[in-house]
């Protein structure tokens, strides 16, 4: 019965963005101009660096994919949360009979496959003719699938636990800015992390953001010696964000409570 | 409608904002962590190529300072009447805007004035402060005006931008995606626009005038180019503006035919 339930969420959130179709073609149009500046940025770099330095083929891919992955990550989650928690409507959605985070899962669920459906795979499509796509070895293709995967999940985890501070600050503005500061330098969307000098290499790797973007672009390329490892340690990094969200989802409720009596 | 009354709104929009200061400062610190993490991100770029285009860290960090300065300096006028129309059509809030006897763009305008943009304005100063200091300019009295009227003609660039995306909800309703795309295509003005392919530069220059906003007067400053077709950079900016201003009151009369 549950799991019904869920699923409907998750249809009613696709078809809910079925709904703004006709806007499709501008996040498309938008996704190949991030595309598009970053791959020409790369082709002017390799124009004037030494070719060991910089294989642009690589970078055109590195690019095409980490703006798709962008896409398909569910960090907004706490969008959702935030006016709910500034409404009150927070309060009818906790008397459900369901599990609140699976419910905004399987939202976003809903999200990611209308994204892929009309928006990632139309974006490849164009970029595969505009800019030109490097296929991955077939070895590396289970590892990024599942990387993909530990995307979304490690992505709703962080939005979780961003709605959930939220419930002390009652706002998000804040927040928004911040993760999107610590995504924009360390998901490696842009510039790859083995561009980075040793200290912010490091900061980078000891951060859960590189799955977002980077983990899954290097396991296409070929750039990670022993990917199940790492996506192994991104399983830690699921596992521990986890725990975090649960218990402080514990606190919130309580102080939601507290707020209400 | 006169400087005295627009004034008397922004002092009671600064009084609301600071009814909620710690949230306001708050924001401001997320703000400078997001505006850090693009200059960082140039940084570690330049930090491995040395020059993007032959621009070097201190240009680029010109570059993008201008870049941010001139947008927050316009957006603190136009970003949230333009980003808000979709909504008040929506609501059918605009139609009072449109019967007071006051000009309806001004009146907008004063109304949702922002000033949420100081964190933008701290960050970039400083930032184009510290490239300058690093940069061999050589500052004379014309280089200082003519740096003054592109920072001006860059905010109205900037401003003028925005307007447009408002005007496009006036004509067709639903703008937040146009909106989107827009905050996209703007980025593209934070590398040299010589990075691009030339129809994308032409565009730039004749269609979307984005490259007047920093990266002309950037040419002329830092000494890059010898044109004197450079000097007319501040003039772009006031005609976009008359332009983009025109092109919405043009939505308004559209607007007001469809409404009734």
């Amino acid at each position: 019965m549950t799991m019904r339930a869920y699923l409907a969420y998750c249809g009613k959130s696709f078809s809910k963005h079925i709904s703004y179709r006709s806007e499709v073609w501008l996040r498309i149009i938008g996704n190949i101009v991030i595309m598009f500046i970053q791959v020409s940025i790369w082709k002017s770099l390799a124009a004037s660096s030494p070719s060991h330095m910089l294989n642009i083929s690589e970078m055109v891919t590195y690019s095409v994919i980490t703006t798709s992955v962008m896409n398909l990550l569910m960090t907004r989650v706490y969008q959702s949360i935030d006016s709910k928690l500034q409404s009150g409507d927070i309060c009818s959605d906790l008397q459900k009979p369901i599990s609140y985070p699976w419910y905004l899962f399987f939202e976003q669920l809903g999200t990611v496959g209308f994204q892929l459906l009309f928006n990632v795979v139309p974006s490849i499509l164009i970029a595969l003719l505009l800019f030109g796509i490097q296929l991955p070895e077939a070895s590396n293709l289970l590892p990024f699938l599942i990387s993909l995967f530990l995307a979304m999940i490690i992505s709703f985890l962080i939005g979780y636990l961003v709605a959930l501070i939220a419930f002390w600050f009652l706002t998000t503005f804040a927040l928004n800015w911040t993760l999107g500061a610590l995504m924009t330098v360390f998901s490696g969307v842009f510039v790859p992390i083995w561009f980075f000098n040793p200290f912010w290499a490091e900061l980078a790797n000891m951060l859960p953001f590189q799955y977002l973007g980077y983990i899954p672009s290097a396991i296409y390329l070929g750039k990670i010696e022993q990917p199940y490892l790492i996506l192994l340690q991104g399983c830690g990094w699921a596992a521990t964000l986890l725990l975090v969200v649960n218990l402080l989802w514990w606190k919130a409720i309580k102080r939601l409570i507290v707020q209400g009596g | 409608m006169s400087v005295k009354l627009f004034f008397h709104f922004l002092k009671i929009i600064m009084r609301t904002r600071m009814e909620y200061r710690a949230d306001f400062l708050l924001g401001m610190v997320g703000q400078i962590l997001g505006y850090a993490a693009n200059y960082l991100i140039v940084w570690l770029l330049l930090n491995r190529f040395t020059l993007i285009e032959g621009w070097a860290w201190p240009e680029m960090a010109f570059l993008i300072s201008v870049n941010v300065l001139t947008y927050a300096i316009g957006a603190s006028f136009t970003y949230s009447p333009m980003l808000s129309l979709e909504q008040l059509i929506i609501k059918g809030d605009l139609d009072k805007y449109l019967i007071k006897p006051i000009n309806p763009f001004t009146y907008l305008i004063a109304s949702f004035f922002n000033f949420g943009y100081i964190a933008h304005i701290l960050i970039s100063v400083v930032l184009l402060i510290w490239s300058l200091r690093n940069l061999d300019v050589h500052w004379g009295v014309f280089e200082s005006i003519y740096f003054m009227f592109t920072l001006l003609s860059g905010s109205m660039l900037q401003a003028g931008g925005l307007i447009l995306i408002g005007s496009w909800s006036l004509y067709f309703m639903k703008s937040q995606f146009m909106g989107d795309l827009y905050f996209k295509i703007k980025d593209v003005i934070n590398y040299p626009i010589s990075a691009y392919t030339a129809v994308i530069q032409i565009v730039l220059t004749w269609i979307m005038p984005l490259a007047f906003i920093n990266y002309f007067p950037a040419l002329y400053l830092l000494d890059k180019a010898d044109n004197i077709a450079l000097l007319l950079v501040p003039v772009i900016g006031p005609l976009f503006l008359l332009l983009t201003i025109f092109i919405w009151h043009r939505g308004i009369h559209q607007y007001q035919g469809a409404g009734s």
